[in-house]
């Protein structure tokens, strides 16, 4: 029996992998397309049957285990699931069988190897492996169209990727010879956290997620989104007590981002944009939420059934949002559509009863964890990120309404809302589900308080006076750019004439390196260097008394 | 073994000998000449196949001659010979196919393969060198022999190019025979030691020690184009593509790496070499080495040149961790030896292909090309990928190994000059994959050539580097096995450090 089990461990990366084998040959992609919603079911069986598993490998790589971990389960179901949804929602799109979306269909399932693969590694080699994999396909996910906006938006997403992979590695490095102190907390924080665009590194994700076809970025906002956040769970611990200097810094950034992000999503006008913003925004309030973790290291595994439950909740959530919004909302199931995004938009700002209430109850269970002035910080401020998102998902709701009816890009070709509607409904039961497994259930009592209430009734009122003001014809003074404070960097690094990383050489002339360059031309003159060369060799030969030294 | 001494002879006489023939063999003989070639090849290999396990098992070969009282010619396989050795014996089969593939139809062939063959003959050689006398010979020989190949073109470029080439190599030979004899006068005739070092009978001379050190590591510093002495190896991008390969990948910048690794630990031993305080200063410009070649090599707009500064980076990743001297980073330095040599004759097999049948050569006019000749490009993207260190590749296995080394020997800056090193590999090889695959191909190509018509390009052409590719991936994932270079990197270090 665990031998079958150890099968299946290793179909669930494996699967993927192999269906990207075939994409060179035309029928082999026509299967995969066809296999696509299925591609990964061995890591849903796994998630939804299997025991504990824990499979050492010591001969691949510097020596990998893999395995399943109760967090682990909980990343393998929402992850498996939000893949097949969007698989199925893919494969009715036909352009992907032709040749000219290989190498999407490539990136889609080396992404789904990787991001399937770190949720069973459960060392570091293993889960760097996967993670890189996940980068680099990722990029193909978000770069489908040779124009220049997708260009810089995978330009950008690739730098700041790259050095959060460096971060990580120098990490895991230094946790291989037992660095003790605050560095490689720190570095995991900044390298695992780029993947979920912790503060000051989220510039990358709104672009990207709004930049890329719809499905993608469901895929980048929902299940990819979460591959830095198990990194979190799992190797965090790791660094010992110095991560819990680490907690105030974190919470400060993780809270700034809940409402940085939201400020800078509502003045977006695309409403895939926004919702970029809305994840970075609630990756703040996890990060925040992984402070109080952090601020007692020692009761790391009590805090974590409360960060799964967010992480499932926003997971599935912000998929859904995604996916609804490039989607047919004509006849048939399609008037369900809007009604749907409503209530998900709800949802996600904390609605009493729902998922995104629920986690953000179970992680309020562990505010006392903070010394006193954080705590009351914290107290102050959680609720009021509610407020926050219900703007900003007022405003996301405004422009989905009024968005013409998006343009069919890669995997965008009017698609009956099937997998969106299935998704919704995962994603409104799976968090009662998981609360009620792990106890996170709270009283009826509470959750119709008042308390519960006013954060989204503020909210709403907000809203409903933007919407008179907007009828009034006034417009927001204000844009802010996709990628915020990248924009004014970017432009400073076009004028700094560094090399970049681009590979637009427009008339191959490249930005000059002047000391470098003089030492070259310097030794090119080599008559004289190398002549030079051999009299110093001399010179030193005889200064040091060669060859009359000796015994 | 009453048989070793004919190890090392069958070893040097496969290349030696169809060296001598080809060079009597008229030019028309092609037939004969690539059979001579690739028999050559063959054998050795399957020698090297034979002799790892002898080696492996505790077998040691040894031939000797006494040239002159006191100085004997020395070939001696141990450990780390084998490991260049069957580096060079693996890569210049894969090499000899490609090239004759590459000049199928040219003039001067017969030149070509004979010097050809001869560069391998002083490779091995520089591998079994016993003694600083023997490496020295073999050190001069690659130099002369590898000098017609890189002019083999013949044009004014290429004569340029051969020219400094030959300055700065004659140079650095000049210091290693200085130092050689010098150290001749200090300490005798000393062979290399493969556990410990070989001149603990004259540690007391320290400043001598020291300046002859330096001016070994000075010699061998050129071929293994340490900055500022890597001028030449840029230059010598001229030649063709398989001596690029072959330059790059195995012969002279390994055989500048190799003696440099052999002086520090199989001469001075390691923890001499320590005490006399030079390793770190040799650290300290390896680390200068490999930010210098990753920034020029982001500044070169032809393929080959980028790919030659890169090389001038990732050959000091090697000297590198041969300075910080400890178990971990040898491991690294030797692991990656190997490691380089695959994916960097993996680059310059695809970007001789490439410049074959599409008449590519620059860095723009890459647009496209993955789509006319994928399995180069992707046997190129995997190669890139390694350098830049991105995992399971064998360039993450090298950089793991030497940045735990540094951090248990106390050099922790290292660390964050092997993770800039692998940002600006990224930066440099980036743009390439992405201009390959995700840019549209131009209407047509600067200068096509229809080389196959079942493949993308010609067979002998395509083969190799898919080879080193596929190598380039297994010897990163199964590295823990017993058919990896790491394993064989951890052999020959728990021989040098052992206890």
């Amino acid at each position: 029996m665990s031998a079958l089990w150890d099968a299946l461990l290793l179909a669930t990366p494996g699967l993927p992998l192999l269906l990207a084998a075939l994409i060179p040959s035309p029928g082999g992609r026509r299967l995969a397309v066809r296999a696509l919603p299925f591609a990964p079911w061995p890591g849903l069986l796994l998630a939804l049957a299997a025991p504990a598993l824990s499979l050492e490998l010591p001969s691949v790589v510097l020596g990998v285990t893999l395995g399943l971990d109760s967090a682990g389960r909980v990343f393998l179901l929402f992850t498996t699931v939000i893949w097949s949804l969007v698989g199925l929602h893919l494969r009715a799109t036909k352009p992907l069988v032709e040749a000219g979306s290989a190498r999407f269909l490539l990136g889609y399932l080396l992404a789904l190897a990787g991001n399937l693969g770190l949720i069973l590694a459960l060392e570091p080699t293993a889960y760097y492996v996967f993670f890189s994999l996940l980068t680099f396909a990722a990029y193909g996910l978000i770069v489908t169209r040779d124009e220049p906006d997708a260009r810089a938006a995978g330009r950008l997403y690739l730098v700041l990727a790259m050095g959060g992979e460096m971060a990580m590695l120098a990490a895991f490095m230094l946790l291989a010879v037992d660095w003790q102190g605050l560095l490689p907390a720190l570095l995991l924080y900044l390298g695992m956290g780029v993947k979920h665009a912790v503060l000051p590194l989220h510039v990358w994700l709104p672009r990207a997620h709004g930049t890329a076809p719809a499905p993608a970025s469901a895929l980048l906002s929902g299940a990819i989104l979460k591959a830095g956040v198990i990194g979190w769970l799992r190797f965090l611990p790791l660094a010992g007590p110095a991560l819990a200097e680490l907690a105030v810094p974190m919470l400060v950034l993780g809270l700034t981002a809940a409402f940085y992000a939201a400020f800078c999503g509502v003045l977006q006008t695309k409403p895939k944009m926004l919702l970029g913003y809305s994840s970075v925004s609630q990756m703040g309030i996890l990060t925040a939420g992984f402070a109080l973790a952090a601020a007692a290291p020692a009761a790391w595994a009590a805090s974590v059934p409360a960060l799964l439950l967010f992480t499932l909740h926003h997971a599935l959530v912000k998929a859904a949002l995604f996916l609804g919004v490039g989607i047919r909302r004509e006849g048939g199931a399609g008037r369900w559509v809007l009604p749907a995004l409503v209530l998900l938009s709800l949802v996600l700002a904390g609605l009493p009863l729902f998922g995104g209430y629920l986690a953000k109850h179970a992680l309020e269970t562990h505010l006392n964890q903070l010394t006193p002035p954080w705590q009351a910080l914290a107290h102050t401020l959680l609720p009021l990120t509610g407020t926050a998102t219900t703007i900003l998902m007022g405003r996301f709701l405004w422009l989905a309404w009024h968005e013409p009816q998006a343009k069919a890009g890669l995997g965008e070709r009017h698609v009956a809302p099937t997998a969106f509607l299935l998704l919704t409904v995962v994603a409104l039961v799976g968090p009662w589900l998981l609360a009620g497994l792990t106890d996170h259930l709270p009283a009826l009592t509470d959750a119709l308080a008042w308390k519960a209430f006013w954060p989204l009734l503020l909210g709403g009122a907000i809203v409903l006076a933007a919407v008179v003001f907007g009828r009034g014809g006034h417009r927001l003074p204000l844009r802010v750019p996709p990628g915020d404070v990248a924009v004014p960097l970017e432009r400073l690094a076009g004028r700094l004439r560094l090399p970049r990383l681009s590979p637009g050489l427009g008339g191959v002339r490249l930005p000059r390196l002047p000391r470098p360059d003089r030492l070259e031309a310097m030794l090119l003159r080599f008559g004289v260097t190398g002549i030079g060369y051999l009299l110093l060799v001399v010179l030193f030969a005889v200064l040091a008394g060669f060859p009359f030294t000796g015994q | 073994m009453s048989l070793g001494w004919l190890a090392p002879l069958v070893i040097l006489l496969s290349s030696l000998l169809p060296a001598l023939l080809i060079f009597f063999l008229p030019e028309s003989r092609v037939r004969l000449r690539n059979g001579l070639n690739l028999g050559g090849a063959v054998v050795k290999v399957s020698v090297v196949g034979l002799m790892l396990w002898g080696v492996y098992h505790g077998w040691r070969f040894e031939l000797a001659w006494e040239v002159l009282p006191d100085l004997p010619f020395l070939l001696r396989i141990d450990s780390l010979s084998m490991l260049f050795i069957t580096l060079s014996a693996v890569l210049w089969l894969l090499t000899t196919i490609y090239a004759i593939g590459y000049l199928a139809g040219r003039p001067h062939n017969r030149r070509f393969f004979g010097f050809f063959c001869l560069c391998v003959a002083a490779t091995v050689g520089i591998a079994m060198a016993g003694n600083l006398f023997t490496l020295f010979i073999f050190y001069e020989l690659l130099t002369l022999s590898t000098y017609p190949l890189v002019v083999h073109r013949g044009d004014d470029e290429s004569l340029r190019a051969g020219r400094v080439y030959l300055i700065y190599t004659l140079g650095g030979s000049t210091a290693v025979l200085a130092g050689a004899v010098w150290l001749h006068t200090l300490a005798g005739s000393v062979a290399f030691a493969e556990v410990g070092g070989a001149l603990d009978h004259v540690a007391s001379h320290e400043r001598t020690l020291a300046i002859i050190f330096w001016l070994l590591v000075g010699g061998f510093g050129v071929k293994a184009a340490l900055v500022p002495l890597h001028r030449w190896l840029p230059a010598a991008m001229v030649a063709p593509a398989p001596v690029s390969a072959l330059l790059h990948a195995v012969a002279v910048v390994k055989a500048g790496a190799f003696g440099i690794v052999r002086v520090i630990y199989d001469l001075y031993g390691g923890p001499l070499a320590h005490s006399l305080g030079v390793t770190a200063p040799l650290a300290a410009l390896a680390a200068a080495t490999i930010i210098f070649g990753s920034l020029q090599a982001l500044r070169q707009v032809d393929i080959k040149r980028r790919l030659a500064y890169s090389t001038v980076s990732q050959v000091s990743y090697i000297v590198l961790g041969a300075a910080l001297v400890g178990p971990v980073a040898t491991m690294g330095a030797l692991a990656h030896l190997v490691h380089q040599g695959i994916m960097k004759i993996t680059m310059f097999f695809c970007a001789g292909s490439l410049a074959e049948t599409l008449g590519v050569h620059r860095i723009d006019q890459l647009d496209g090309t993955g789509a006319r000749m994928p399995w180069t490009m992707a046997a190129f993207s995997v190669a890139a990928l390694g350098m830049i260190g991105v995992p399971p590749l064998v360039g993450f296995i090298s950089k793991w190994y030497l940045a735990i080394g540094a951090l248990t020997t106390d050099s922790g800056w290292v660390v964050p000059v092997l993770l800039l090193s692998s940002l600006l590999n990224a930066a440099y090889f980036l743009p390439l994959l992405y201009r390959a695959w995700f840019r549209p191909a131009p209407p047509d190509w600067p200068h096509e050539h229809r080389l196959s018509r079942r493949f993308e390009t010609r067979i002998s052409l395509l083969l190799p580097p898919l080879v080193t590719a596929a190598l380039t991936l297994t010897f990163g994932l199964l590295a823990g096995t017993v058919i990896s270079p790491l394993e064989w990197a951890q052999f020959i270090a728990s021989l040098e450090f052992a206890p």
